[in-house]
């Protein structure tokens, strides 16, 4: 099957090209997809000759993927992975979390930290609170569990890289799409996450609370509109 | 109301409608946003005349002045304006988003083609 990584990049000066040349050893298909960095980030994907994506308004997190998942779509990839440009994912998962859907036991698979016990970096307490929040909804309206409800470590299928190139959430895609997508099989396998070496998170305390606020209105539209096609 | 108010007040409206139909003139501004401001300046010509009848409409109501009735309507309208903006601002955004995408994979095809 082929496989695609998809790296967003957004100011990652420092750690883009380590991260590349992880997935590179893993011998993968990887695309980089640039949302408009105000650093050097252009600069050094094209000097180092990494196989990138310019988009030249800055889409937010959610616009970057679903670039990702047309691209993948087009090029007639069977298998699309987001994967992080700051260094907090680990290369040598990918290869697990292919493998259910290799096997075609599952639609989508995410990489989480709150099962087994490889990741020691979990998060702040806070956020994890937050993650549990979500997952407590999540189990409440779909009757399943997805414990690492924010991960954006994921693998998809064709059929959930074509349900992604025609809908994707342009904030908090993560929680999002886990529920536009839940009649479809999930699975969660556990990864080491690192904490990030380089940069800022997106993420500030106070964007946590309108975060959480954004993610459930978005739950309960998609919770009203099952069968419709909703405005993400 | 005095008659020096009434006649200052219509032609402030016929401005503005001048100004808004220019506007339209120009391309600047669509048929279609055009409308509610040309609809507005009328209904505000008409109740420069029609004051009387609106106390008893206010009445009819149950707000005491005619004064707060326009407040009323005025704070009515552009919360709708408002929320006709937003709208149109999310779906306005939603397609420079498909556009910027579409943009770069095409480019980076050419490129790869190159």
């Amino acid at each position: 099957m082929k496989v695609l990584i998809i790296i967003p990049c957004y100011n990652e000066q420092e750690s883009i090209v380590e991260v590349v040349n992880n997935i590179k050893k893993e011998g993968l298909d990887y695309i980089v997809i640039n949302d408009g960095s105000t650093d050097n980030s252009l600069k050094i994907l094209r000097e180092n000759n990494i196989n990138h994506i310019n988009l030249d308004n800055n889409l937010g997190i959610g616009g970057v993927m679903q670039t990702g998942y047309k691209y993948a779509l087009r090029k007639g990839y069977d298998i699309a992975v987001q994967f992080d440009g700051d260094g907090q994912h680990d290369s040598s998962y990918i290869k697990d979390l292919i493998k259910p859907i290799e096997d075609k036991k599952a639609n989508l698979v995410i990489g989480s930290r709150f099962i087994g016990n490889k990741s020691k970096f979990k998060s702040t307490i806070l956020r994890r609170m937050g993650i549990s929040i979500l997952s407590g909804l999540y189990k409440i309206m779909t009757h399943k569990e997805i414990k690492d409800m924010t991960s954006g470590f994921r693998a998809a299928d064709r059929e959930v890289i074509e349900i992604f190139s025609k809908q994707y959430p342009y904030e908090y895609p993560e929680p999002v799409t886990n529920l536009s997508i839940s009649n479809k099989v999930i699975k969660e396998i556990p990864v080491k996450m690192k904490k990030r070496e380089h940069g800022k998170s997106s993420i500030t305390p106070i964007k946590s609370m309108y975060y959480m606020i954004n993610v459930i209105i978005y739950f309960i539209i998609i919770i009203l509109s099952r069968g419709d096609d909703y405005n993400a | 109301m005095p008659s020096s108010l009434k006649i200052f007040l219509v032609i402030s409206i016929l401005i503005f409608l001048i100004h808004v139909i220019n506007n339209v003139r120009k391309n600047k501004l669509s048929v279609r946003n055009s409308i509610i401001w040309l609809i507005m300046g009328i209904v505000i010509i008409i109740c420069v005349f029609q004051i009387n009848n609106l106390e008893y409409i206010a009445k009819l109501v149950g707000i005491k002045t005619v004064s707060n009735l326009l407040f009323f309507l005025g704070f009515i309208f552009l919360i709708f304006v408002t929320f006709d903006i937003t709208r149109t601002i999310s779906v306005q955004n939603k397609k420079i988003i498909t556009l910027t995408q579409e943009l770069a994979i095409l480019r980076k095809e050419r490129e790869d083609h190159e």
